[in-house]
């Protein structure tokens, strides 16, 4: 894969990553 | 990687120097320009986070109230802290990733240079919005950088804007360590595999990690925080069914961790430095990376042993307890790494190795303290007082500014191209590493002797040490100048000695930078480099 692609392609995955554990910490302490 | 260089060839070849004048560091998108960029800015915070931290050290000169009102002062602690840990120590490390990873592994840039240039940008937003807070009504936010519920939502007009501010900083610090994953493991040269990598982009590589999984965190805890205070929600509010305490886990999660953001690039510089003035190989490179590793992972499932005192179950305590002093397994293989790279080299004693052996000694003192608190039962009496403001000092100060002092030294003629001037060099580091001991050491007896932190006022029998320990701080912010002299000063020409590619005997044969000309050109590796230093293996 060209490597710009490949570049924002980890771009993109980390920000799910991040999206994913921001909206968990704040489900995880409407749990509580 | 043959990708870029297919790409590169590709294009016109237009003009690739800098554009000029002013216009040039704000639409920059060179990674040379955007570090340096973040260490000035850096450089810059650190003067005003010290110049907090003298408004601390003034006040608490003496018992009683001399210069401040209380409100304040527990605003200079707050701010001190949110500025040192996000404008200064933070920033720094990521100014010199931006400078020396694509150097390091042989990378033309960043992966993402205009999304670099927009971290750079919103870090400084966020940290003018904090400093704004300073001048609302109600004063800046004065709870500690904790932002503990429910005092921190007493702040008064100035909340939204803090919060808003760590929010920018938190997105200016994900795109940084997304830049920073993106560029390790797409834009390496060819012959750079993972394990070959200068140990300062491995813990470069597992802080961004840490950034990403941590940040989102931080950002939920103070979104809940605004949301209490603005949306009548009750996640903190024990009076709506919300817990304080729950903030308190929320917040450690992020903070313990981000103790290691600002620790792990630490032990990589050291560990780029001491081997170059050791004329050795670093002693045992792969446990390195490994130690590096586990302390990461580590990070993630102590953060309670800062809660001790909150009221949770023993069998909490125990597990908070035993799996804190685990970290001093790998922490432990690093020192004995640092000083078996030591052993029987020829070591000479520059400026960067002096600041860099201090903090192996300094470190290693501060990190003793830590497993002191570790142990529950002993944490009762240490929680909140001043051994605790001891202890992390001892973590930040004569370790990671220390090394940053290190870095500076140790790079700065290769990004000027002009050496420093050695003997005032050395002052800095004499001058430096007897204070921050005469300011530091005397708080683990206050802390002992049951003084709190955060108080502008304090009992006489603590008198004696709080006066000594303000007179190490003053001489140790006063010293710190010496280092802007030094900077202005090599920017300037230094000591009008044309330094070599290498700069420091055989430093090539331990890191790509050193192959470059000193100052490097604009555009390094366009094409990337056939071999890579093999000294580590």
């Amino acid at each position: 894969m060209d490597v710009k692609k490949k570049n924002i392609l980890t771009a993109i995955i980390l920000v799910i990553i991040a999206g994913t554990i921001y909206v968990f910490a704040v489900i995880k302490a409407l749990s509580q | 990687m043959s990708a870029v260089v297919a790409e590169h060839d590709e294009h016109d070849h237009h003009d690739h120097g800098p554009a000029k004048g002013l216009l040039r560091w704000i639409i920059t998108t060179n990674h040379k320009d955007i570090g340096t960029l973040y260490l000035l800015f850096s450089l810059i915070m650190f003067f005003v986070g010290g110049a907090m931290a003298m408004v601390i050290r003034a006040e608490l000169f003496e018992p009683g109230m001399q210069f401040v009102e209380p409100q304040f002062f527990n605003s200079m602690t707050t701010m001190h802290a949110l500025v040192m840990v996000f404008g200064a120590v933070m920033p720094a490390f990521v100014g010199l990733a931006n400078w020396m990873i694509p150097l390091m592994i042989g990378a033309p840039d960043m992966a993402l240079p205009r999304m670099n240039n927009m971290s750079f940008w919103l870090l400084v937003a966020g940290i003018l919005l904090l400093a704004s807070t300073l001048f609302m009504e109600g004063g800046a936010p004065a709870g500690g950088w904790t932002l503990y519920p429910p005092l921190i939502l007493q702040t008064g007009k100035a909340f939204p804007f803090a919060i808003f501010s760590v929010h920018l900083l938190g997105i200016s610090s994900i795109m940084g360590a997304i830049n920073i994953i993106a560029t390790i493991f797409n834009m390496r040269a060819p012959a750079m595999t993972l394990m070959k990598m200068p140990l300062f982009v491995w813990t470069w590589l597992i802080t961004a990690f840490l950034l990403i999984a941590i940040m989102p965190v931080f950002a939920g805890a103070v979104t809940m925080l605004l949301t209490d205070r603005f949306f009548d929600t009750s996640f903190f509010d024990a009076a709506g069914g919300g817990d304080p305490v729950l903030y308190q886990h929320i917040f450690w999660f992020f903070g313990h961790p981000e103790v290691y953001v600002m620790i792990l690039p630490t032990f990589g510089v050291a560990s780029t430095i001491i081997p170059v003035f050791a004329r050795k190989p670093l002693f045992g490179y792969s446990s390195m990376v490994y130690a590096t590793a586990s302390i990461a992972f580590l990070s993630f499932i102590v953060w309670a042993h800062h809660m001790f005192t909150v009221g949770m179950p023993i069998a909490g305590e125990l597990y908070f307890m035993y799996a804190t002093m685990l970290i001093a397994i790998p922490t432990g293989v690093k020192v004995f790494n640092w000083t078996a790279t030591m052993w029987k080299g020829s070591m000479t004693f520059e400026t960067p190795m002096l600041f860099s052996i201090a903090f192996v000694v300094l470190f290693t003192m501060g990190g003793f303290t830590g497993l002191m608190m570790s142990v529950a039962p002993v944490d009762f009496q240490y929680h909140d007082t001043y051994f605790i403001v001891a202890h992390f000092h001892y973590t930040l100060v004569p370790a990671s500014i220390f090394i940053l002092m290190a870095a500076g030294y140790y790079w700065l003629p290769k990004w000027t191209g002009h050496m420093y001037n050695e003997r005032i060099g050395q002052l800095h580091f004499w001058l430096s590493a007897i204070s921050v001991n005469v300011l530091f050491f005397p708080q683990h007896f206050l802390g002992l002797a049951g003084m709190p932190r955060r108080i502008p006022d304090y009992a006489v029998q603590f008198a004696d040490w709080n006066m000594i320990s303000s007179i190490g701080g003053f001489i140790f912010g006063a010293s710190q100048l010496l280092f802007l002299y030094i900077v202005i000063d090599t920017i300037k020409g230094g000591t009008g000695e044309k330094v070599s590619n290498e700069v420091w005997e055989d430093a090539s044969k331990h890191s790509l930078e050193w192959t470059l000309p000193s100052p490097p050109p604009y555009h390094t590796f366009t094409t990337p480099p056939a071999t890579v230093p093999s000294e580590h293996f």
